[in-house]
């Protein structure tokens, strides 16, 4: 009997056995699945394959290095570019990535309950203010209420401050989506 | 432009690494661009060519007509504000490699790539 | 910087690419962490030699970095790295072999360079599995893969390789089918 031909010899076919294998295993086999060879065979193989994969499924563990590989190319891909200029008085200049800023100021705003930071441009302008675009998305019970982002407004000042060192002549502040509070964010949501 | 060459290059590197690594609130150099030429554009690499070690280690240094610059990538400690730590690195360095080496340092240049929480 | 205030509390998908794309290299640690693996293993099982499927992950994450702009919605990540991760598996295959597609019916025994590397058969049932995968056609085994070892569905599945949802449901049944034939000495 091959079941290369996935029609088995009672012309039941070999996706149907698949699909019948934990009805027929709680007991709800039909007539024909009780006394049929072929299909018996075919569920005993099928079981036999859904082990062995359950087995391939936790089988290859990662290699350790590739971790740091991946990173590693990643990091050489930060661009210099995107630098935001920081007060010295010594010749030379002092600056830092704008990616390192939005991590601080982002962080911050993670502090407020309730609010978790998205997106956090920031701007040098013209002139060498600094303006920051902070996008956020906010729990239900803070939808109504103006409190957390005040407190996401003071934060963010104070944090560019004390731990940049710098002035914000900018804060915009941008709610574009909305959490429940339980939802601890599951991987793929 | 020309080019005089007294101490190494990669001396100076190594003791403006030092400066800046031993100054409080510096994690590590970063060395971001890990050696890969074509992050570097072709107007950059005009003008480090032949004057300094491999940008591979976070460190540029720049030697022309006896005065010194130096660039500097790296990473700081969360604890600490970024902008005090760039000063206090710049200023350990022009200090250190005047001290190390007897040149007089033009300008030192911070880049803080990130900020680490240690 | 540390990018949750609940410590302990992993970010979701959306949040962290949304970070990811402003440039936090430390939110693409957490996406690489979180689906290094199962790319790995993909891969791995694709191209049965692990030194490819190394190569295979990093630039997988190399390229999703550099094109993270590209991604419509941040949600759709994963189903972003499975696509690529299955196209560059895809590639690699048809680049060791520039002629026409293997008879399924000629006997091929595997090149000697690209058995998998491991120390220790772990059971008779699983390196016959593992063997009887390297029979199938790289698209049966991408969406046989997919579906059994990544739980991926047959929109998905379509959309990676590039065929309709009967077309892949088809592939699925004839691989599986395949498969269980190699499975029988073990009933």
């Amino acid at each position: 009997m091959a079941m290369t031909d996935y029609e088995l010899p009672c012309e039941r076919g070999v996706e149907q056995v698949w699909e019948r294998l934990d009805a027929v295993g709680a007991g709800l086999a039909d007539e024909h699945e009780l006394t049929c060879p072929h299909c018996r065979a075919a569920r005993e193989s099928l079981l036999a394959l859904r082990e062995a994969t359950a087995e391939l499924v936790a089988e290859d563990d990662v290699p350790p290095a590739l971790f740091g590989r991946i990173m590693s190319a990643v990091r050489a891909e930060v661009r210099r570019g995107s630098m935001v200029a920081l007060p010295t008085p010594e010749p030379g200049f002092v600056e830092i990535s704008e990616q390192a800023v939005a991590a601080v100021l982002r962080y911050a705003a993670d502090t407020v309950d309730g609010v978790r930071a998205r997106r956090c441009r920031v701007r040098t302008g013209a002139d060498g203010v600094v303006e920051v675009e902070l996008t956020l998305a906010v729990s239900l019970r803070n939808v109504t209420g103006g409190e957390a982002l005040a407190l996401v407004r003071e934060r963010v000042t104070a944090a560019a401050a004390a731990r940049v060192g710098l002035t914000l002549a900018k804060l915009d502040l941008l709610v574009d989506d909305i959490f429940e509070e339980d939802t601890a964010g599951e991987p793929g949501e | 432009m020309s080019v005089d060459y007294v101490i190494a290059d990669p001396v100076i590197a190594s003791v403006a690494a030092r400066a800046a690594i031993g100054t409080p609130g510096v994690v590590r150099l970063e060395p971001g661009l890990r050696g890969l030429v074509t992050a570097w554009t072709r107007a950059a690499r005009q003008r480090w060519k032949g004057l300094d070690p491999a940008p591979a280690d976070g460190v540029r240094v720049r030697m022309a007509d006896g005065r010194v610059t130096v660039e500097i990538d790296l990473v700081t400690a969360a604890a600490d504000q970024a902008a005090a730590v760039g000063r206090a690195v710049q200023r350990a360095v022009r200090r250190f490699v005047t001290e190390q080496t007897g040149l007089v340092v033009d300008e030192v240049s911070v880049s803080i790539m990130d900020i680490e929480v240690r | 910087m540390t990018t949750s205030a609940e410590p302990g509390t992993p970010l979701d998908d959306a949040t962290l690419v949304g970070r990811a794309k402003d440039g936090d290299v430390r939110a693409y640690e957490q996406l690489v962490l979180r689906y290094q693996g199962p790319m790995f293993r993909l891969a791995v099982k694709m191209l049965a030699h692990r030194g490819d499927a190394e190569d295979v992950v990093q630039e997988v994450f190399l390229n999703a970095w550099r094109k993270l702009g590209q991604l419509g919605e941040d949600a759709a990540f994963v189903g972003w790295l499975y696509r690529a991760t299955t196209n560059r598996c895809l590639n690699t295959i048809r680049a060791r072999k520039p002629q026409a597609d293997v008879d399924l019916d000629t006997a091929e025994s595997p090149r000697a360079d690209l058995q998998p590397e491991r120390a220790a058969q772990v059971s008779g049932q699983l390196s016959a599995l593992n063997a009887a995968l390297a029979q199938l056609t790289p698209e049966q085994r991408a969406c046989w893969l997919l579906r059994e070892a990544h739980g991926r569905s047959y929109e998905e599945i379509g959309e990676v390789v590039g065929a309709n949802t009967t077309a892949v449901r088809g592939r699925i049944a004839r691989a599986r089918a395949q498969l269980a034939e190699v499975m029988k000495p073990w009933r």
